[in-house]
């Protein structure tokens, strides 16, 4: 199985979904593991629509929708291996986790947030969610204006406000990580 | 740069500890609003499932007393006790102890008293230990005839959360001298209210014709009541208050569990429990309200006391966990909870005993500090939002 997530052909002969990202690629892939982008699933559920139409993914960049099929069908494979037995379920949710892991670790900000804007137009619950975890771990210890860097917003407090709820919860501001 | 719409801000948001959340009011007026929405703090409460335990040391001298967080793993293990900021009575020239009743979505129920140097003065608080703020309750004095203050005996406390009234509610029993005859003893029972801000006396009656001690250090809450031990002449029964029709009622016990101690509550049943030098015996009443259907489902070997117990469930485990606070040797000033790695089948999905509700039985007026009390409750951190000012 292709690895590098651009263009696989799956020769699994089964049936294949194609989707096609903001700048015209084109990827196929397995209708399992395209059902897991809520948006595909319901293009057709649309009653007339031929599983041959090519879906459009306006907002979707090819890199991240590469990095998504590549990790839709990872996730899809995994949920085949777990079942009743708890060990392999133990065994399939650590190899899932070390998925999510792998996914983010190498992620730039700018690259982790343009992975949650395609989960998010795309649908896809378990992977925004566990991004969102992986964006509040990265925060969590940040000062309010890395912060602000980060989700690129204004500070519009007046220097008073600012300065008043500092000073009222001046002890949830120890031990923040220097920026 | 790459800019996140507000809805998935707020789903980062809520996998944030409390602290962080705190702090980043300060991010933006919009953050500011997005932390204090009370839809926010619910969904919060849902995201972060971590359960903690939350402590105060024990047979300690100090001033104000010290509070630690243990938090607990998903595998049940427990974590190191941290310390966090202890509630703080309005008073600071008061020397007051504190004791806690119960917690429920990251609220904790406080009892502040202060012995018979300073009158016997009790007081309840409502504490958010992550946010660091605590809202005092109002005194009630007791309802009696006379209006001239009465001898309190006993004063039973109980913490919940109502979800129909989204509300958060304190029980009191409150037990004393009738003035008009100094054998008789009086109860008093009522509710306070949080979103009201006021207490309300319930008007059904303690159903004992004898005289009765509540004697279980806790109260525990299953099948829409909370439920306590109670000792009287003809032996030991359980009393249970109906949440919804504020309704007492009393359950007989086989005559076996006449000695046992504590309740608790697992798969959502009724539990009693004691322990012996050897072992530690749980029964569980099967069928609600039937009195034959008590039996034991589990024998815990341990080879020392267990002060407490606490069951919690893995999330679709099927197992039991049991954590047990041990009673630590009269050297160790802080009692060190530790996992009983005792592991049983049991069938159906175990709940997490977390909105405990906990009894503190006031001393005789004249001792001046309780001889035991609770001073463990299962906890969640939350940015619960305590209506008005707060401490």
């Amino acid at each position: 199985m292709a690895n590098n997530g651009e263009n696989p052909s799956p020769d699994v002969g089964g049936k294949t979904v194609k989707l096609k990202a903001d700048d015209g690629e084109i990827f196929e892939v397995e209708e399992a593991v395209a059902m897991e982008l809520q948006t595909v699933k319901s293009f057709f559920d649309d009653d007339g629509v031929s599983y041959d139409t090519v879906v459009p993914l306006l907002n979707v960049s090819s890199t991240a929708l590469a990095k998504v099929i590549q990790y839709c069908r990872r996730a899809v494979e995994l949920r085949a291996k777990s079942g009743d037995d708890e060990g392999a379920n133990e065994k399939a949710r650590e190899e899932r986790e070390g998925l999510e892991a792998e996914l983010v670790r190498e992620e730039s900000d700018e690259g982790i947030k343009e992975l949650i804007l395609a989960a998010n137009y795309l649908n896809i619950k378990d992977m925004l969610s566990f991004l969102c975890r992986a964006v509040g771990d990265r925060i969590k210890n940040k000062s309010v204006e890395y912060v602000r860097r980060f989700f690129v917003l204004e500070n519009d407090f007046s220097p008073e406000e600012e300065e008043r709820t500092r000073n009222e919860v001046a002890w949830a501001f120890e031990g923040v990580d220097a920026d | 740069m790459l800019i996140l719409p507000q809805e998935l801000i707020a789903e980062i948001l809520s996998t944030l500890p409390v602290e962080s959340l705190v702090r980043f009011q300060c991010v933006s007026k919009a953050w500011l609003s997005q932390i204090n929405d009370p839809y926010f703090i619910k969904m919060h409460l849902h995201t972060n499932r971590q359960r903690s335990l939350i402590g105060r040391k024990r047979k300690s001298n100090r001033w104000p007393e010290e509070y630690y967080l243990v938090n607990i793993s998903n595998e049940d293990r427990l974590g190191d006790p941290v310390k966090i900021f202890p509630p703080l009575y309005r008073s600071e020239n008061v020397k007051y102890r504190t004791s806690v009743i119960g917690s429920c979505n990251g609220l904790v129920c406080i009892l502040f008293f202060c012995n018979r140097k300073y009158g016997s003065h009790y007081e309840i608080g409502i504490w958010n230990p992550s946010i660091r703020k605590h809202r005092r309750v109002p005194f009630e004095p007791v309802d009696d005839k006379h209006k001239q203050g009465v001898r309190v005996n006993s004063l039973n406390l109980a913490f919940w959360y109502d979800p129909v009234n989204t509300d958060y509610k304190v029980l009191r029993i409150v037990k004393f001298d009738d003035p008009e005859s100094k054998t008789k003893s009086l109860e008093e029972v009522q509710v306070y209210s949080l979103k009201a801000h006021s207490w309300r006396r319930i008007e059904d009656q303690l159903p004992y014709k004898e005289p009765f001690i509540i004697s279980s250090s806790q109260s525990v809450f299953t099948n829409g009541a909370l439920h306590w031990f109670v000792t009287s002449a003809t032996g030991r029964t359980i009393l249970a208050f109906d949440l919804t029709t504020e309704k007492f009622g009393v359950q007989t016990l086989p005559f076996t569990l006449h000695s046992f101690g504590n309740l608790m509550v697992l798969e959502g049943s009724l539990c009693a429990y004691a322990y012996t030098n050897q072992a530690t015996g749980v029964w569980m009443m099967k069928e609600y309200g039937v009195t034959s259907s008590w039996s034991r489902v589990h024998t815990v070997p341990l080879t020392f006391f267990y002060r407490q117990l606490l069951a919690f469930s893995k999330d679709g485990k099927k197992q039991l966990s049991v954590i047990g606070i041990k009673l630590a040797p009269e050297s160790d000033n802080f009692q060190s909870p530790e996992t009983c790695q005792r592991r049983n089948q049991v069938t159906g999905i175990l709940p997490v005993q977390e909105s405990g509700a906990g009894i503190l039985p006031v001393p005789e007026s004249g001792t001046g500090r309780p001889n035991s009390g609770r001073d463990i409750a299962g906890f969640r951190p939350s940015r619960s939002y305590l209506d008005g000012p707060g401490y």
